[in-house]
């Protein structure tokens, strides 16, 4: 199906000695809002960093196809040129490397975000000012020193910057005070609304959901996807937990 | 994660040769005959003379400890020309400068530096200085920036008398003494009481001629309550013969006098840079070292700060860089011996393609150093697993009342660094570059900027293999 | 007996500036002959920290050295215990091997065992008719002429093997100690050495670690108190070959009055070691004037794959430790005591065996004066289920 943005066919893998997920199969059309719940330690993470291309993992069998082309092999920096971006649950901290120079050297990789100086530090202004980030952020090191919420803040700052075709927000609602939910929440909003992009949604957490129009629900147990619904499904999480569906799995092994 | 080969450095930006023709070259070798025929030719004081060959004797009676440091058996003294000059007169115009002399400084940028931001420049190529320049508004200040050869002609013998070879004893080691030998070209710097530099003086030396030896002797001396920057660059183009550089660095800090002494040496893969430096600071007086080791094939490098008066201080900030074939032993020495005295150490060192780069410190806290306080930081990166680095700092602390504190951490860029910058559209190469600039991005503030671009430019270098 | 010159003891895998003296320690040893050295070569090709000449010398002199073979996955009941008489200058040479999955523990207690034995201090080691060593008032002993014990423990661990180390080294300012091991650890072996060094006119510690196995795990924690004009010279070597390895090295110590200490910590991170960790960390305390303090934490690697850290700590109390405890009542003085008593009280506490400790209690009153050590020997005073 062509106009899918994200194909996953048959898709096995997991670490050099473990597999993880087992025949995975995911279509996100563009613009579409998936949400992938689960309990945790399931895969669901391994599933975004595999769409991501991080190394660590290693496809076993299966395809992963975005915007017509199959990625299964490209390295992580294609992907993202591509336009996949991946939200990380604790992103990495980088000394001596100051955010706002970040910032220009990803956005300068990408030829429609190549702009003068002066735009760029206006549009990075604009962001800043849109998620209520302090622009003093910009000149300190990269995630160094910041607290978890800050961190995830600048996370939905290159969300924004970047614009990428399909975001993969990894658990980025959790663990966050009000404020940065609510941050988050407004980028999500921002980025659907001017991007029109594709969103997956990796949580346990219903809350984040509830102002979002969600398209598809999908559950992960022990690395099979072990459900697939719409919006409503959530609610059913949310009153019941996910015991249904390991259940399930359970006695499928059997 | 696999690692992308890295090509070998393409260093054209520093490896043009210039010819060597209508040079004086005095004949390769030591002996008392050399050493004679360079004083002559500098037409020295008798003191002098005899300084040189007093070094000269300890220089052949004299031996390197077998216990530590790099092999430098590849050097050959025999071999190694201990003096060359280009025989062109020492100008305060570029416009004077011999074509091919002037076009090497052209391409080093240094001309166009003088011009936008430094206060003087000396110029050494070889053995001899071949330029030299200050504003006006500094001499008028009462400050002399020249050569040694020339303070001594133009009354300030005494004074070069009282302090040359003072700090750094020529039974310092053996290469000192090699130096009082046959040094020649260098800066001498005299800044009166209460006046403060406001931009920079810079010396660069290049050294051109294969099997070559640099020898200048830098003494600098900072009167109480005066401020100076100074800057000293060094770079070679590379020959397969082996190229020493064995200078010396005396500097003088006097009362609530403040001295910066920043160096980029990028010395070309051929040199043994087995070079002396030190301070001696006194009372309230600020000593701050920036020192980026980049380029030679070993050296041995440890500034050394005599924290002698009272409430005196100092900062050492370093970074070392050792690639294919280098063996770098650098670091600093700390002697306290002023009570309330503060020494701060931050180094950081890279090591890469089979490089060895070691970390050797000592700070010695002597009797009397009520409340000093020293902090140690060393910082090592391994780029792969063929390369070497090693952290040897020694502590000695003598007064009870001392604080030393010394935190040393090795390791690696580690894959979820790299995966997170390529998860952003960096490439593992510039994802690797990225890091390792921000890792030396703490030494690169402490430089004046067109510095901190060259260092920037010698990292990237070093990690693409190409000028970008 | 005629002496020899043990020059290079101690030594440091790496070298820094000579003339700061603290490449190694020379020592003045009488000259030995009958040993014969007839442990194992698995044994006897184990890296001593205390470096080859004292390792000799420690060889040539025991003629039957003493050699433990600890079956596989057997516990030991009893602990391994090693006691060298300080004041008749004993020399004893070790041998442990450790089968797959066994444990065992050792302990090493150096000490002046008659009085150690009573678990006396000086004062009633005089009542009870023991003489003590005490130089005459005003006359110290020359260091050469003190005499010198040693004991070198080798210990081979295989495969999952776990062993137990504590040192106790308790003798007299008048006497001399070398205080020796070499260790060596296989796949998933786990090795832990607490040493407690308490003295002795000269104390050489010196202590090398090969893991070359996977996941070998080696902890060394010391803890030491020098007391006035003696000298505690410490070698702790590490040399990591296998991946995953863990490594560990504790110091921490109290420096009194004339007290003089020098500690060369090395971790040798080898090329093949992928996954390795190595610690160092350095505590001392300086309660006293006239002391000398050196110390050359150094870390080596030639792997990418690691992580090595090192972290020291030197000086007196800060400001704010004074603060608290003088907020708590004591003066200064008796602040910079505490941390002096600390060190004997833990290791009185933490003796494996009634040996150990009562080496501790041996000492206590040198180290820490009459009414500290009165208090402390009353708590074991009808304590005798130590160790059992």
């Amino acid at each position: 199906m062509s106009e899918q943005l994200l194909t996953i066919k048959g898709l096995t893998a997991g670490t050099e000695d473990k597999v993880i997920l087992s025949d995975i199969n995911l279509e996100v059309g563009a613009g579409e809002t998936h949400v992938l719940m689960g309990p945790n330690g399931t895969g669901k993470s391994t599933l975004g960093r595999i769409i991501m291309g991080d190394p660590a993992y290693k496809v076993k069998e299966g395809t992963i196809t975005f915007d017509g082309e199959d990625i299964t092999e490209a390295s992580a920096d294609k992907r993202s040129l591509a336009g996949i971006f991946l939200s990380y649950q604790a992103p990495v901290e980088i000394p001596g490397v100051p955010l706002y120079s970040f910032l220009r050297t990803i956005a300068d990789k990408r030829p429609d975000l190549k702009m003068v100086g002066r735009k760029f530090r206006k549009r990075v202004g604009e962001i800043c000012q849109q998620l209520g980030i302090p622009e003093s952020f910009l000149t300190r090191d990269l995630n160094v020193g910041f607290s978890g919420g800050e961190k995830k803040k600048i996370e939905m700052l290159q969300l924004l910057l970047l614009k990428p075709k399909l975001a993969i927000l990894d658990e980025t609602d959790s663990g966050l005070d009000v404020d940065a939910l609510s941050v988050v929440s407004k980028a999500i909003a921002a980025y659907k609304e001017e991007c029109n992009g594709s969103l997956l949604m990796i949580t346990h957490n219903t809350r984040i959901l509830e102002r979002l129009q969600v398209d598809h629900t999908h559950v992960m147990v022990n690395g099979h996807l072990a459900a697939h619904g719409d919006a409503s499904l959530i609610s059913q999480i949310d009153a019941e937990g996910f015991e249904r569906f390991e259940k399930a799995a359970e006695g499928d092994a059997r | 994660m696999s690692k992308t080969e890295i090509a070998d450095v393409d260093r054209s930006l520093y490896d043009f040769i210039k010819p060597e023709e209508g040079f004086e070259r005095i004949e390769d070798g030591l002996t008392p005959e050399v050493v004679k025929a360079i004083s002559e030719k500098k037409d020295e004081p008798e003191w002098m003379l005899k300084m040189r060959l007093e070094a000269l004797q300890k220089y052949h009676q004299m031996s390197m400890a077998d216990n530590w440091g790099p092999d430098i058996n590849g050097l050959d003294m025999d071999n190694i020309a201990t003096y060359v000059a280009s025989g062109s007169k020492q100008a305060d115009s570029w416009d004077d400068v011999p074509t091919d002399i002037k076009d090497t400084f052209e391409r080093l940028g240094i001309p166009e530096a003088e011009r936008e931001s430094l206060a003087g420049v000396g110029a050494q190529y070889d053995s001899e200085i071949v330029y030299h320049n200050m504003r006006e508004e500094v001499a008028e200040q009462g400050v002399v920036y020249s050569t040694i050869e020339d303070a001594l002609h133009e009354g300030y013998e005494d004074m070069i008398h009282e302090y040359f070879g003072k700090l750094i004893p020529m039974t310092d080691h053996k290469f000192a003494a090699l130096h009082y030998a046959v040094w020649s070209g260098g800066s001498f710097v005299y800044v009166p009481e209460g006046v403060d530099m406001p931009y920079p003086l810079q010396s660069y030396f290049r050294l051109n001629a294969a099997g070559a030896g640099q020898f200048e002797h830098t003494l600098i001396i900072v009167e109480p309550g005066a401020n100076l920057h100074f800057i000293e660059g060094c770079s070679a183009p590379k020959y397969y013969v082996a190229n020493l550089h064995a200078g010396a660095v005396e500097l003088y800090v006097k009362d609530h006098a403040r001295l910066r002494y920043s160096t980029i040496e990028n010395w070309s893969k051929n040199m043994y840079n087995l070079n002396t430096k030190r301070a001696r600071v006194a009372e309230d007086g600020v000593m701050e070292w920036v020192s980026g080791s980049f380029g030679s094939h070993i050296s041995y490098l440890y500034p050394t700060t005599i924290l002698a008066g009272d409430r005196s201080s100092c900062e050492f900030t370093g970074i070392t860089f050792a690639g294919n074939t280098q063996n770098l032993d650098t670091g600093c020495k700390v002697i306290m011996n002023g009570k309330d005295t503060k020494a701060s150490v931050s180094t950081k060192s890279i090591s890469k393609s089979g490089g060895t780069s070691i970390f050797r410190s000592s700070v010695v806290v002597g009797r009397k150093a009520d409340n000093a306080t020293a902090s140690v930081s060393c910082q090592s990166l391994m780029l792969d697993d063929i390369s070497r680095s090693d952290t040897i700092p020694a502590m000695e602390v003598n007064n009870p009342t001392a604080r030393v504190g010394h935190e040393a951490t090795i390791g690696r860029i580690s894959d979820d660094t790299i995966m997170y910058l390529m998860s952003r559209g960096c490439s593992e190469e510039e994802a690797r570059t990225l890091v390792v600039n921000g890792f030396a991005n703490p030494i690169s503030k402490e430089l004046p900027l067109e510095y901190a671009v060259e260092m920037n430019n010698l990292i990237k270098l070093e990690m693409e293999g190409a000028i970008g | 007996m005629a002496d020899v010159t043990l020059s290079k003891v101690n030594v440091p895998p790496a070298q820094t500036w000579n003339y700061l003296k603290i490449n190694g320690l020379s020592l003045e040893v009488p000259a030995v002959t009958g040993g014969e050295g007839n442990l194992p070569d698995r044994l006897t090709r184990i890296e001593t920290g205390i470096g080859d000449a004292a390792t000799a010398w420690i060889d040539s002199a025991v003629p039957e050295p003493r050699l433990i073979s600890v079956p596989a996955r057997t516990d030991l009941d009893e602990p391994i215990l090693i006691e060298v008489e300080s004041d008749r200058g004993e020399l004893a040479s070790t041998g442990v091997i450790v089968h797959e999955g066994a444990h065992a523990t050792i302990v090493v207690v150096a000490a002046d065992t008659e009085r150690a034995a009573a678990g006396m201090t000086d004062e009633r080691a005089a009542q009870s008719g023991i003489e003590a060593v005490v130089a005459e008032p005003g006359k110290a002993v020359p260091e050469t002429d003190k005499p010198i014990s040693a004991s070198l423990l080798r210990i081979s661990a295989d495969r999952n093997a776990k062993v137990d180390v504590y040192e106790y080294v308790a003798v007299p300012t008048s006497c001399r100690h070398i205080e020796g091991a070499a260790i060596e650890a296989d796949d998933d072996a786990f090795i832990e050495v607490h040493q407690y060094l308490l003295g002795g006119g000269t104390v050489a510690a010196g202590l090398a670690v090969t893991q070359r196995g996977a996941r070998s795990s080696f902890k060394l924690d010391t803890h030491y108190l020098v007391h006035e004009n003696e000298l505690l010279d410490m070698n702790y070597v590490a040399r990591v070959r296998g991946r995953n390895a863990r490594t560990r090295i504790d110091a921490s110590g109290v420096l009194s009055d004339g007290a003089e200490k020098t500690l060369r910590d090395t971790i040798d991170l080898i090329c093949g070691c992928k996954g390795a960790k190595g610690d160092e960390n350095e505590t001392v305390v300086v309660t006293g004037d006239n002391i000398v303090n050196r110390s050359l934490p150094v870390i080596l690697c030639d792997e990418e794959d690691v992580q090595g850290n090192h972290g020291a700590t030197i000086g007196s109390m800060s400001v704010d430790q004074l603060q608290y405890l003088r907020d708590r009542g004591l003066t200064t003085d008796e602040a910079e005591e505490l941390f002096g008593r600390a060190v004997v009280d833990d290791a009185a506490l933490n003796a494996p065996v009634k040996a150990a400790r009562n080496a501790v209690l041996s000492r206590a009153a040198e180290l820490i004066g009459d009414e500290a050590a009165a208090d402390l020997i009353e708590i074991f005073e009808n304590d005798q289920e130590v160790g059992e």
